[in-house]
Formats: C-alpha cells, structure tokens, sequence
C-alpha cells in the first residue's frame, strides 16, 4: 500500500493551533463560502465583516453565496439614541440599509460563480424616499441577473402602533395617510422591484382611497403573500375590496387590526389561506362576492369583541365563499361573537369542513354551544379547543361580568351522531367541573368514530409556574394534577362508553396519562 | 432505538467495507455507513472497494472520529425509513423529538474538538464528500467567528492581515454600517 505523507499530523494536545500559519490557508475558497453560507441570514454585519480579515477573504466579497435566505433589516441599523431625535436616527438606518444593500448586492465580482439568494428578505423604513428608491433598483438589478429568487418586503412607517380612541386618532390618521401616500408613490417608481415581490407586510397606512389597494394588488404581480397590519382607511367606513387581477398569485392574506368598515372579496382567484383578526366591523367583518375566491380552503376569524360589536351568523360570512377545509374562530374575551345557527344554514360552507380550531375560549363557559359547528360539518375529522388561561402570573383579569348577561344557548337534538370526528383536543385553562365532564361526555357520545381524546391541562406559562413558586398559595390550574384525580374525571366522562380507542391526559403538573378502551 | 432490526444488521453485515487511513490503519465498517460519503458511495458503485478503500488524504485519528460521525448518522437514517405513523399521534411525535434530540446532543459532543482537530474534520468531509458533516463543521467555524472583531478572529485563526492601511480603510468605509 502507498502510503502518502499527509501534509501535518494530527495535533493531539494543546487547545490551541500550534504554529503561526493561517489555518484557513488549508482550506478550499469553496469551503471558506460554506463557512460563510452558514451565518445566520439575519446577521448580515458579521458576515461582511469577515471581507477586512485579509486580502483572501476580500477577494471573496461580494460574496458568490448560494443563500437560502439573507436579510437586511433596517431595524437593526437603529443607532443607540444619543439625544437626536427618532426622525434623524431612522434616517441613519435608512443610509447603513442602503449601504449594505449595495455591499451584497452590487454586482460584478469577479467570481465565475454568482450569488444565488433564495430569498431577500428587506426590512424598511419609509424614510428617505431616495434612498429607497436606490435599494429597489439595486435589488432590481440583482433579480435581473438572476441572483435574488425570492423578494419579501416588510415596510415600517417607524411609528408606534396605532392606538384608536379619540385622543390619538386625528393624529394617527395624519400620520397613517402621509406614509400611505409615501409608499404608493415609492410603488409607482419602483415598478419592477413592486412586481418581483412574493410577500409584503405594511403596517400604520391608511390608504386615501378603497382604489389604492387594487393599484397594490395590481402592480405587485407575483405578490403571495400580503400582511396588512394596523393599516385601512381614514374613513373608518370605507371597505377593504380585494378585486385583484386575474393573474394573480396571492394565496395568503393576513389582516390584522384592520381599520375599515370591513373586507369585500370581490376576486382574489388563487387566495387560499385568509386570516382576519381584530376587526373594527361592527358585525360581520369579511363578505364574499359570487366565485371571488374559489380555491380558499383555511380561514382563521380571531377577535377580541367590544361591546358594541354585535353577534353575526358565520353562514352570512361565508355566503358565497367555496366550501372550506379548515376554519379557526378565536376569541380572547367572553364575547362570542358567533351566533350559533342551524346546520341548514351552515351546512353548504362547511361541507366540507375537516379542521376546526376554536381558540382563546373563555374558561367558564360551557362549551356545549360548539356542538352547532360540529353538527353543520359532517365531514369533521379533528376539533381542537384551547380555552384560555386565567393567568396568575398576570396583573390584568378579563372582564367577566358579563357572561351573564351573554349566555349562549344551545341544544343538540338528541338523534344528532357524528360519524366523521377522530379527534378531539381540549386544552388550556380547563378543569374537571360539571360543565366541562358534560361537555367532553356529549361529544364522546355524539361523534361515535372518534378514535382519540386529548385533554390537556398542562400549564405552560412559565411566569405562571414562577408566580406559584414565590407564593404556593396560587392557584395555577382547577385541572386534576395526579392519576387518581384524573381517572375519576375520564371515567365520569367515559361512564358506560368504551367507544373512543385512546384516551391521553395532561395533568396540570404535566403528566401524561393514556388510556385505551378495553374493546378489542 | 440504537440498533434497530436485527434482519437489518444482518443485511448490513453481509457488505462491510474496508476503509485504509493515511497511516495504514484498517477500519471494517458496514456499507449503510460507509456510503454516507459520496466518494465512497462512486467506488462501490463502480466495484473498486475490494481489498480495501485507501484514504490517503484522512489519517486514522480523523478517520475514526469520520466513521464514529457516520455510524450514528446512518442509523439514524434507517430509524427514521423505519418508522411511519399513519396519523398523528402524540405518543410517537414524544419518541421521535427524543430522537432528534439525542441525534443533536451527539453531534453537539462530536464537535467537542480542538480546532486543528475540527480543520481536519471540514477537510476530511470535503475530501469524502459527506453533506452533513461538512455542514455541522462549517456551522461550528461560523459560530465562533460571529460576533466576534476582525482582530479576534485573526487572532483566533493566525489570519496575518496582508491588507495596506489604505486597503483596509478603503474597505471599513464600504461596511461602515457592519462596524457600528
């Protein structure tokens, strides 16, 4: 056998590298751009950093990385306030984001390979609209090249977030406007870089008009994703229309705290995922126009409803809406704001209905009113139910009173089976009282395939668990915490059934228990 | 969890590879674990294995810690081919995040090297072809460089800064944004 001499023998002692040679000096350029390739994409300062090391390291930048993603967030180039006021820092922000742009994406390095970025991730402030206007032509340049795949947009007015009572919203509405009206115009000049975008995030904009959300959806043509956040109209009854063109991508729509009367989906033909949460409608936030949305299969509905916000029929929502798969419905307070309803007039939207989530459900209600949704969707195969946790780490109680005042009502017919339902998981701020034992046992009877119940009762919240280890007087969950206390709930629940398979408990000092029916 | 079917391992034991280090020490090791270096996978492919695969490149200290790397990594791979669960199921999602996790607290012990050591490593993987390995070294490398000033990591790495003054300003002014 030849035996080569290798080039150094392996150093078996001493912590640190013996010799003065550069230990990089071994190594390929191609795994000194591994090493590269594998800092964190959201740390773009180490990464250029490393070019001042030597005269090697500088040949490498920019750098031909084949990244999955890099991003460049202005946030980060906040400088520490030093008395300047919020404007000249963003400002600052707003120069060191160009600049690192330009570093990475500059083009014409002298490698025979080229950057590859799967996905650009930018984060902006709408400040220094020519600055701006620079980077989108930057990253224009790069997508030409082939070198950006991917382009994601977070933009950022750089304000705090709207807060909407009387005191602050002449103010916010300034604001809101000024920025919406900053970034339609960056939109319009930077046209290519708009139509390369595959998400986009706005916060704090108030549109002057319903129309600038249709210029939007039309100008950013391989748009995916679209996260409105805290964004709407001055008009707080303007409606939000989603009209866009037929050649749209758009298959995720987010809109969180909308300020608008409501959201009108009058064509969004790819849409298949549509979340709407904490809305300002006073009853049914979102409408569907006749085939305006026909591949929507999963919406999430999340709401923490104020008084004057009145109780609304989910099949008026879902009027025209295609049959969906999947349905969350959150709630955070005791207002439900769903008006229970027959199966009839639920039963063309939930058809085909597979998932439910039902989140944030107030702990003290009985959750017998659920059952209309399970009794409107024949095909349901898992229900998930997290009620909310009545957090003794926290200072702030929900206001309760008026579940009183607001209780709902509902009965299942006695005939009323399920035959689709597998699973059921009931979590969170959970006990093993009356209400919740009758609530479980109506289900099991009722879904007579499920195969797996799940009650967890674990408490999660750490500052919850550090709360009780100060004061053990606190009480952290009403949920069984040993075997003997939970089998005397499952067999309350489980009296005289032996249909469900598996039983898998969670006690509240996060044990796990599993039953299995004796039935073979 | 370690050792999964025993039909398996007699399977494995039927095909064992012989793996000749630099110094002429003699590895047996089983081809599931062998062929999770691309280099090795081509010559037993192409029938070149018999008498043994010399690795003049990968001494024997570097090359037992390769296989120690591979043994796991390849079991790994069958438990995984192995089990499949046909719904979701709290129980088995329990096993299978302990699994990854025991697979994690392996890998994190296996970097547990000096930097030499951990040289070699990137270039024994590099020399092998083995993805993972390769990866995991790298990722060590740029963990200890993040954060850290120029000067640290010359320091760190004996990198002599062959750079003019002028360079170097010239260059921290382009990255004035990476120092603040």
């Amino acid at each position: 056998m030849k035996k080569m001499a290798p080039l150094k023998l392996p150093l078996d002692h001493g912590e640190e590298p013996q010799g003065h040679d550069d230990m990089f000096s071994e190594l390929p350029d191609h795994i000194l751009l591994c090493i590269l390739e594998k800092f964190p994409g959201d740390d773009v300062r180490s990464l250029a950093r490393t070019c001042v090391l030597s005269k090697r390291w500088r040949a490498l930048f920019p750098p031909p990385l084949m990244l999955p993603e890099l991003e460049i967030t202005a946030r980060t180039f906040v400088p520490a306030a030093d008395g300047s006021g919020m404007v000249q820092l963003l400002h600052q922000a707003t120069e060191s984001f160009t600049a690192a742009l330009r570093f990475f994406l500059a083009g014409g390095g002298e490698h025979q390979r080229r950057a590859i970025i799967e996905t650009l991730r930018l984060e902006l402030y709408l400040i220094k609209p020519n600055y701006l206007l620079d980077a989108c032509h930057l990253v224009a340049g790069a997508i030409d090249r082939g070198e950006v795949r991917g382009l994601e947009l977070v933009v950022l007015t750089g304000t705090p977030p709207f807060v909407w009572d009387a005191a602050t919203a002449p103010e916010n509405v300034r604001v809101g406007r000024f920025f919406a009206g900053r970034f339609m115009r960056l939109l319009a000049a930077a046209a290519i870089f708009a139509s390369s975008l595959r998400a986009l995030t706005l916060e704090n904009l108030l549109f002057r008009s319903p129309s600038d959300v249709g210029t939007l959806l039309g100008t950013c043509a391989a748009l995916e994703n679209l996260t409105l956040d805290s964004c709407g109209f001055a008009d707080l009854w303007s409606v939000l229309t989603i009209d866009a063109p037929p050649s749209s991508r758009l298959k995720e729509l987010y809109l969180e705290n909308l300020h608008a009367g409501g959201v009108r989906l009058v064509h969004a033909p790819r849409l298949e995922w549509l979340v709407c949460s904490e809305w300002m409608a006073a009853s049914c936030p979102v409408t569907f126009g006749p085939g305006s949305a026909p591949c929507l299969e999963d919406m999430t509905l999340n709401n923490r409803a104020a008084t004057w916000q009145s109780r609304f029929c989910l099949s008026e929502l879902l009027q025209n809406a295609p049959p969906l798969q999947a349905l969350r419905l959150g709630f955070t307070n005791d207002k439900i704001w769903v008006q229970p309803e027959s199966p009839k007039a639920l039963g063309p939207a939930f058809s085909k209905l597979q998932m439910l989530h039902l989140l944030n459900v107030f702990p003290e209600r009985d959750l017998s009113w659920t059952m209309f949704l399970l009794q409107a969707a024949p095909l349901l195969e898992s229900v998930h139910i997290e009620v909310s946790h009545n957090h003794a780490c926290s200072e702030f109680k929900p206001d309760y009173q008026r579940e009183i005042l607001d209780r709902l009502k509902w009965e299942v017919p006695p005939g009323f089976r399920h035959h689709h339902l597998r699973e059921l998981h009931v979590g969170g701020g959970i006990d093993a009282g009356k209400k919740f034992v009758g609530f479980a046992r109506l289900v099991v009877v009722r879904a007579v395939s499920l195969e797996l119940l799940v009650l967890d009762g674990r408490v999660t919240c750490e500052e919850c668990v550090a709360a009780q280890l100060q004061d053990p007087s606190v009480v952290l969950s009403r949920f069984p915490e040993d075997e003997g206390d939970v089998d005397v709930m499952v067999n309350r629940i489980m009296d005289g059934i032996s249909r469900c398979a598996r039983i898998i408990v969670y006690s509240a000092s996060n044990w796990a228990y599993e039953y299995r029916s004796n039935k073979s | 969890m370690a050792s999964a079917g025993s039909g398996d391992e007699k399977a494995a034991a039927a095909a064992m590879i012989t793996l000749i280090s630099s110094d002429n020490e003699k590895f047996e090791v089983t081809e599931a674990t062998a062929t999770l270096s691309q280099t090795i996978r081509h010559m037993i492919e192409d029938g070149c294995t018999d008498g043994g695969v010399p690795l003049p490149n990968v001494t024997s200290k570097i090359l037992a810690r390769v296989i120690e790397y591979c043994k796991k990594h390849a079991t790994a791979a069958a438990g995984e081919e192995g089990s499949s669960s046909s719904f979701s199921d709290a129980a088995f999602l329990e096993v299978d995040r302990a699994f990854l996790e025991e697979l994690e607290e392996f890998d994190d012990a296996f970097l547990e090297v000096d930097r030499a050591t951990l040289f070699d490593l990137i270039l024994a993987a590099n020399y092998l072809d083995i993805k993972g390995l390769l990866n995991l070294t790298c990722q060590k490398v740029a963990d200890s460089v993040k954060g850290k000033t120029p000067e640290q990591i010359r320091e760190m790495y004996n990198i002599v800064n062959d750079l003019t003054p002028e360079e170097e300003a010239e260059i921290r002014r382009e990255t004035q944004w990476a120092f603040e």
